[in-house]
């Protein structure tokens, strides 16, 4: 497929994401309703003049909460990525710079992690932090008064399960940048540039950090966009199991499992498949914006990510 | 040959090993009290401590997992808290609800995927390639369970085509239809695209212009001279989509009241029967890496020129 048109799926990528970024943090301050707002006598709507996507079955106003859910999915996303490039930047670096043992260590927890299904260790590491963890972080809020300062936004329980999956989805998701970024450095630290660095007598660090990483941002930045996609749908998927955020804070995944007995009512049916569609849009724009990128400025990149299957 | 297969199989005991370990790190250490968890917070004392001894959460980490990883190679997994049955039993009775399920939509992603990715090739740049590469990334895009739902929805109950829920062996086989539509369609999506891509490689090759300059017919210049190398990739791809199969079948199982093993896992999920999430956690990890074996294997059978 020519250049231009790949640019053109990315450009259609990065424009759903910037208008969905912009939704999701603008919209909840437009909408005349709340989140949280219950009216049992509208339960249950269709879309209406009022309520364009209709209500559920508290008679919550769906849009806005598909708007409100947009801030969790963005915010799950940049954070666990932000986490992935914490742990996996270093370590690739590592492992692809020094080979020998540290190699040796650093590739076999990627193979002892890469060997569970994404999900599924998202899955098993979000129950495990769910105990000892989240009440050591809600302890950690009240002791700083953090509490009083994420109510403004958020409530404490909220945080804190957020952070949970955070956590959760970044020590999974640093594999994926670790094994990129590994390769990357093992065929790069052979080039000349490199080679003249050391010529010069320049610290390993140095060469690490301004010759080695600003050669494999491009790489890197796909990985994550790519890894964004699959947290928000991982977080989806956690809180359609009741895991994760917890009501009534809305969140994508928990609104398809709460109403998805609606489809079978003539009018709900919206309040399941509106949140439903906004996760297909928002993994849409990121595939494409990861997949335009990946193809106009590295071809090569394609078959270490493409084998790769979530759910 | 044989030196690679024992060599390749010996690499994944370390591998093994590390699974257990982080297995057992994320159902013992992380937690810090599994009994407490299982539990939970108002549960009196005295009954929290007789669970923890009973199950030895009372040792050091050391020796608990030594425990762990002996009786885990022996098959012994424990019993669900639930339904107090033995965890590996439990998953071998549901293994072949599981394996029906995994098979036929695999079969239904190739049977589909890799002629739409080769048709795609072929018709590069018309509506036909559009058409299958805008689905494909839709396949993509779209989260597993509301795929189920969506067709749940439409096919099962606003058409009336295929049963709502329910077994093969209660509602007959369209009920393994929209299972395997829901669970096929990310791998689906995955070969379609990889075809496509792979033969697009292929068909630019001297070879292909060789064969056509001859006077090949075009179908056997399409399958015997290019299909076949374009296969490769395809192949160890469906190793990687395998993994996302094995969880997605626990929502596609959720949903349509599939009694498999992922049915039983989001159960105990639910339950927070941890013995029974642990044991499909790592019966999971494990079959995904005996999987990638044989076909790491299969493909040094494929593609001799293969050195790993």
């Amino acid at each position: 497929m020519p250049a231009l048109f790949k640019q053109k799926m990315a450009s259609i990528g990065f424009g759903l994401i910037l208008l969905l970024s912009v939704t999701a943090f603008a919209g909840p301050l437009l909408s005349p309703y709340d989140f949280a707002d219950q009216n049992l006598r509208i339960a249950r709507q269709g879309p209406t003049y009022d309520h364009w996507l209709g209500t559920d079955k508290f008679g919550r106003d769906v849009l806005t909460r598909v708007l409100y859910g947009g801030r969790i999915s963005l915010f799950v996303g940049v954070i666990s990525q932000g986490v992935a490039l914490l742990i996996g930047v270093p370590l690739g670096c590592l492992a692809g710079y020094y080979r020998g043992w540290v190699d040796s260590v650093v590739m076999w927890t990627i193979n002892v992690f890469w060997s569970f299904p994404y999900l599924l260790l998202v899955l098993a590491l979000n129950i495990a932090l769910t105990g000892a963890f989240r009440l050591a972080l809600l302890g950690l809020f009240e002791r700083t008064g953090l509490d009083r300062l994420t109510f403004v936004l958020i409530e404490p329980e909220a945080m804190a399960d957020i952070i949970t999956v955070f956590i959760a989805l970044g020590l999974v998701s640093w594999v994926l940048v670790a094994r990129i970024v590994r390769g990357q450095i093992l065929s790069a630290k052979e080039s000349a540039y490199v080679e003249a660095a050391r010529a010069f007598g320049f610290s390993t660090p140095r060469i690490l950090m301004r010759h080695l990483l600003p050669n494999i941002v491009t790489p890197i930045f796909v990985v994550v966009t790519l890894g964004f996609a699959e947290a928000i749908i991982a977080e989806a998927a956690l809180s359609f199991l009741g895991l994760g955020v917890q009501p009534p804070t809305p969140s994508w995944g928990r609104m398809i499992s709460d109403n998805y007995g609606l489809i079978f009512s003539r009018t709900g049916w919206c309040s399941a498949v509106a949140p439903g569609v906004a996760i297909g849009l928002a993994v849409l724009g990121l595939n494409l914006l990861g997949d335009g990128l990946r193809d106009f400025l590295d071809p090569h990149l394609k078959d270490e990510l493409e084998a790769r299957g979530g759910a | 040959m044989w030196s690679y297969i024992v060599n390749r199989s010996l690499q994944t005991i370390p591998v093994l090993i590390g699974v257990t370990l982080l297995t057992f790190l994320l159902f013992h250490a992380i937690p810090g009290d599994p009994a407490r968890m299982m539990l939970g917070l108002r549960a009196n004392i005295a009954t929290v401590e007789s669970l923890r001894q009973q199950w030895g959460y009372d040792q050091p980490l050391p020796v608990q997992y030594w425990r762990f990883f002996k009786k885990a190679s022996t098959g012994d997994l424990g019993r669900s808290t639930y339904t107090n049955r033995l965890v590996l039993g439990e998953i071998a009775d549901r293994a072949p609800a599981t394996a029906m399920l995994a098979v036929s939509s695999m079969l239904f992603a190739i049977v589909v995927g890799i002629p739409a990715g080769v048709l795609s090739a072929l018709r590069r740049n018309t509506w036909i390639d559009f058409g299958a590469m805008i689905v494909s990334l839709a396949g993509i895009s779209i989260p597993i369970f509301f795929l189920a739902i969506l067709l749940l929805w439409i096919f099962g109950y606003a058409l009336g085509w295929f049963p709502l829920t329910g077994y093969v062996s209660d509602v007959g086989w369209l009920a393994l239809v929209l299972p395997s539509v829901a669970l096929g369609t990310r791998p689906l999506a995955i070969l379609a695209r990889l075809t496509r891509s792979s033969m697009l490689e292929v068909l630019r090759q001297d070879y292909i212009l060789t064969a056509r300059a001859k006077g090949q017919m075009e179908w056997l210049v399409v399958f015997r001279h290019a299909f076949r190398n374009a296969f490769n990739p395809v192949f160890t791809a469906l190793s990687g989509s395998l993994a996302g199969l094995l969880v997605g079948s626990f929502f596609v199982e959720y949903i349509f009241r599939w009694p498999g093993i992922g049915f039983i896992a989001i159960e105990s999920i639910k339950q927070r029967d941890l013995p029974m999430i642990q044991g499909t956690v790592l019966v999971a990890a494990f079959v995904f890496v005996v999987v990638n074996l044989l076909v790491d294997i299969g493909y040094r059978f494929l593609d001799p020129r293969v050195k790993l």
